[in-house]
């Protein structure tokens, strides 16, 4: 512990300090924005502070935007989609790694090469099945395409193929049914890399924007990140309202991030790692 | 622990069962929505797409609710979306066969939707045709059947907003009766503050405006901007001399420039907000200073022709009403049109939107301009405006035009090639689309 | 319902002859992956045939009719002036963005790994992460007033040094800068943590050994440091690139590909193409160019990083 050694840390502590004041100040802006009123906006003499709060911004996000509806449809589309991906990729997984089958390689290869495909590429032949199907503007447009996962099944089998097959064949001797190993023994053993694989699924659910921008139509059926970026077009000029409606979207994100945190944590380093 | 488990199971077998349940569900209440129209106190529902402006959004809702109490079986059901998106969604839904009933869309729009048999036919079109003025009417005919009723005559050309304070302070006279006297003026109005404008004098870097200035000094030329089979020329002499004079506009006088453009905000918002003297936009744009920015400091005044004609200029259709093919209740959706476009109504929704009328009786009528004296400098001109012609996508247009014309004025390229360039594209585009 | 029917089953399971298993095993594998395969063919493998399909046709669907025409869709591409600059912009756009994004990443994850109170060490991980969870889509819309010309923040902050205003989103000189920017801040938080518990896992011995070596810190972070983070490296910069390669909301909500183009990125021109001017064909086209440079990186990148390993 040489004196220079703290001076060291101190410089590095305060340039963090700086660095997360930089990251926190458009949440600042945000929060302080949504209190300002329109004829400060129009006005060209801004400041950062609001000169005479008001809570236009809100109350016209309430009378305007059905966003307790576009809240509820990410959730829904959110939680469908994780639950989903999380049983069918566990289950493939748990195939993959653990049985032989004529054609398995060929399989699973085909399922890896989709993982690096850009949805771009995909977007229109989907956008045509989808609507084939007639789920355009409807929910299940949102949550059909996303049921399974490549990258998904790929991370299962990884992690399944390191359950030792005695394990397995202790199971099936006493006579359990493959369902129920799974259940039983696969899953509680791969349960860290599954909240990973579903701390992901729902973020990315519940983040997506280009898919549901093409498939859906209504207001009442958008999902968080499209309504606002529509809800924005429509008062640029006033933007304080959508920053209301922006604060209230995000502030149940960050809540319910503070109280999953250790797990995001957790889950992001372990993908990483494997 | 046990029990842990089997509850995550249940949960998520649920959570699946629950989504094609929602997803049957929603399907069952679309089927429900556009069932068959039976007798006279079925409770019919009508979906409304319209773009997203305050003004319009307001004046459509007020005769939604009208209508309704008028015919309480009718439901509209009235969804708009922002400029940007709005005619994506239209194709998509139109080509995903879930369209909405009745379409608010812009006349350029349309042949691309009645050429593919998608729109419905305005019931008795041949004696309707005769109500509207022409060049609104443009877009909305194919093979000389009409697909659809303008409510405006779309209009960029011919008006400008001004701040009259800001002439009186350099001393100068308007209305501006020439076109050299418009450019003098803009530089002695432009207040430079080192390499950016202040205050631009003559303000046209618009998206749109661009593109229809260019278009009113051909036609002011007497020039023309189509050629064979469904191509455009943009190399006649009129051209380039149309497009070197807005070149000149900000490379040599520097009375505007491009720095905002493609930003957020449009041309008018800079004007309100003191930015620029004068303002080439179309009338539509009073509505906001009026209503957003709560001033009432400007004038709406005439543009000079470029020429010693009058001051021809093209139009696109404008905003106007289709029915989808697809539409089970077409009849319902045409009755509600009607009471739209009755002479009544659309005069009030012309005056709450700053629109140009286009129906010759609403524009004809002393009490509109009257009501909205900003208005006159439009309707003066209105004789003069030709349909801009059978474009099969505008956005590509005029996005051709904006591109090729910022890298003129930044020397990148010279006005002939760059016309050159926008013509070529332009045909490319209209090629594919045929 | 499979599940009584394995309760049913469970009492004669001893008596159950080997052959039995195995075709019951076949049943299981045959039952679980059918409706798997069935949705990764729809929603996967149709997908992108069908693109690759359409690539070679004139088609949009608001047509009846869409005429087969080849290669035409790819020799257009590279005579497309339009589609060039957009490479040219992707491109650009990722190289910026990648490299800042895995240069500032490292430097954050090693400053906040040498933090020693605990509590400080998460919270800084806390805010660095805290953008990441936004939806990219609502931090653009916020983004996009704070870039404003007139009242933007950025302005004000620059106003307050008395320097002239910056058109951020307008000006073809700051316009990809800008949408850089807003990316790194998005999400440079997801490459922190990666960085942090690649960091983590790095032996102490080795720091030990460096020590009584007597090797600067700069020496130690050299030999020691980079070398063994090298799979938390290679793992980070291919699922950035990946990504970058396919931004697409900040894009479309703060610049359209204004100003000039400038920022008219590949994925941004594909949807546009597609869904703006009904060219799906000519947009399939593109798309495929685009799946081949991903591709390609990857595989280039996926080599390198093999060769390092191997000392």
């Amino acid at each position: 512990m040489t004196r220079r050694f703290t001076w060291l840390e101190g410089v590095i502590i305060a340039i963090l300090l700086v660095c997360a004041a930089i990251m926190l100040l458009p949440y600042l802006w945000m929060v302080l924005s949504s209190f300002k009123s329109n004829l400060e906006i129009i006005s060209s003499a801004t400041s950062f502070v609001p000169q005479n709060p008001t809570l236009d911004g809100y109350r016209a996000v309430f009378e305007e935007a059905p966003f307790l509806t576009w809240l509820l449809n990410s959730a829904i589309t959110a939680v469908i989609i994780t639950a989903a991906t999380l049983f069918t990729s566990a289950l493939a997984g748990y195939v993959f790694a653990k049985f032989t089958f004529p054609g398995k390689r060929l399989m699973f290869l085909l399922v890896l090469a989709t993982m690096m495909i850009p949805f771009q590429v995909i977007m229109i032949p989907t956008y045509l099945i989808i609507s084939k199907l007639g789920l355009i503007n409807n929910l299940a447009a949102i949550i059909v395409p996303s049921l399974i996962s490549s990258y998904g099944v790929f991370l299962a089998k990884q992690f399944i193929e390191d359950i030792p097959r005695d394990l397995l064949e202790a199971a099936r001797i006493d006579g359990a049914g493959e369902l129920r190993i799974m259940w039983r023994i696969v899953m509680p053993l791969i349960l860290p890399m599954l909240s990973a694989l579903g701390i992901f699924t729902f973020m990315a659910a519940w983040n997506n924007y280009l898919w549901p921008l093409i498939a859906i139509n209504d207001m009442d059926r958008m999902t968080v990140p499209m309504a606002l970026v529509f809800f924005n077009g429509a008062h640029q000029v006033n933007y304080n309202v959508v920053m209301s409606a922006a604060v209230l979207i995000t502030l149940p994100v960050i809540i319910v991030f503070l109280i999953f945190q250790k797990q995001f944590i957790k889950g992001l380093t372990m993908t990483g790692m494997k | 622990m046990k029990n842990v488990r089997s509850t995550v199971v249940f949960c998520l077998l649920a959570a699946i069962f629950a989504a094609f349940a929602l997803s049957g569900c929603s399907n069952a209440k679309d089927a429900k929505d556009t069932g068959g129209a039976g007798g006279k106190d079925e409770q019919v529902k009508l979906v409304f797409w319209s773009h997203q402006a305050d003004a319009f959004i307001k004046s459509y809702r007020s005769m939604i609710d009208q209508y309704e109490q008028d015919h309480p079986n009718v439901k509209i059901d009235f969804q708009n979306y922002p400029y940007d998106a709005y005619n994506q969604k239209l194709k998509a839904s139109f080509s995903a066969s879930h369209p909405p009933d009745i379409a608010e869309v812009f006349g350029t729009w349309v042949p691309e939707y009645s050429n593919n048999g998608l729109l419905a036919e305005v019931p008795d079109g041949e004696s309707r045709k005769e109500e509207y003025f022409e060049a609104p009417l443009g877009g909305f005919m194919h093979d000389s059947k009409l697909y659809g009723l303008p409510m405006e005559y779309n209009i960029e050309n011919g008006g400008m907003l001004i701040h009259p304070q800001m002439f009186k302070d350099k001393g100068i006279a308007y209305p501006l009766s020439t076109w050299p006297e418009l450019v003098e003026a803009a530089k002695k109005l432009t207040v430079a503050n080192g390499d950016s404008l202040k205050v631009k004098g003559f303000d046209f870097a618009s998206g749109d405006n661009i593109t229809f200035t260019f278009l009113s000094f051909i036609l002011q030329q007497k020039g023309d901007y189509w050629g064979e089979n469904g191509h455009v020329n943009f190399q006649t002499p009129e051209a380039v001399k149309a497009m070197t004079e807005l070149k000149n506009l900000i490379v040599e006088d520097k009375v505007a420039d491009l720095t905002t453009f493609g930003g957020q905000l449009d041309t008018s918002d800079y004007f309100f907000k003191g930015g620029s003297a004068m303002a080439y936009r179309g009338p539509w744009t009073i509505a906001t200073g009026l209503d957003s920015y709560k001033v009432n400091d400007f004038e709406y005044v005439p543009v000079p022709s470029y020429t010693s004609e009058p001051p021809f200029f093209a139009a696109e259709s404008g905003w106007g009403l289709v029915v989808s093919k697809k539409s089970k209740h077409a009849k319902e959706a045409w009755d509600f049109i009607n009471y739209v476009t009755s002479k009544e109504q659309l005069r009030k929704w012309n005056l709450d939107t700053f629109t140009v009328p286009a129906k010759k009786e609403v524009a004809s009528d002393p009490d509109f301009v009257k009501e909205n004296p900003y208005m006159k400098t439009s309707i003066d001109i209105l004789e003069y405006g030709r349909w801009i012609g059978p474009i099969w996508d505008r956005d590509y247009l005029f996005k051709q035009i904006n591109d090729h014309f910022q890298l003129i004025v930044a020397g990148k390229i010279t006005v002939e090639d760059g016309l050159r360039k926008i013509e070529e594209a332009v045909n490319t585009s209209q090629d594919q689309h045929k | 319902m499979e599940i009584s029917s394995l309760k049913r089953e469970r009492g004669a399971g001893r008596r159950l002859r080997p052959h039995a298993v195995h075709r019951k095993q076949r049943l299981f594998v045959t039952a679980s992956l059918t409706p798997i395969f069935i949705l990764f063919t729809v929603f996967a493998f149709v997908p992108i045939v069908w693109s690759l399909i359409l690539s070679f046709y004139q088609y949009s669907p608001l047509r009846e009719e869409s005429p087969f025409i080849g290669l035409e869709n790819y020799i257009r591409l590279f005579s497309d002036e339009l589609f060039l600059k957009s490479l040219g912009v992707t491109f650009k756009f990722v190289a910026a963005a990648v490299i800042a994004n895995i240069i500032i990443t490292l430097l954050i994850a090693i400053a906040v790994n040498s933090v020693r109170f605990r509590g400080l060490r998460s919270l800084f991980r806390t805010i660095f992460f805290l953008p990441a969870i936004a939806p990219l889509a609502g931090t653009a819309v916020v983004w996009s007033t704070m870039f404003n010309y007139d009242n933007g923040l950025f302005n004000m902050i620059l106003a307050q040094f008395n320097l002239a205003p910056i058109n951020w989103l307008g000006d073809p000189a700051y316009a990809l800068f800008s949408v850089i920017m807003m990316t790194l801040w998005a999400d440079i938080g997801y490459n922190v943590v990666l960085f942090m518990a690649g960091l983590d896992s790095v032996p102490d011995i080795y720091y030990e050994a460096a020590r009584l070596e007597g090797a600067t810190r700069l020496q130690t972070f050299w030999h020691i440091t980079l070398p063994l983070l090298s799979r938390t490296t290679l793992f980070v910069s291919v699922t950035t690139i990946v990504s970058y390669f396919q931004a697409f909301p900040q894009f479309q909500i703060m610049t359209k590909g204004e100003p000039f183009n400038e920022t008219r990125v590949l994925a941004l021109h594909i949807y546009d193409q597609a869904f703006s001017n009904s060219n799906m064909g000519y947009a399939s086209a593109m798309a495929a160019v685009l799946l081949l440079i991903i591709l390609l990186v990857t595989m280039i990148q996926l080599r390198a990083g093999r060769s390092q390993w191997e000392h």
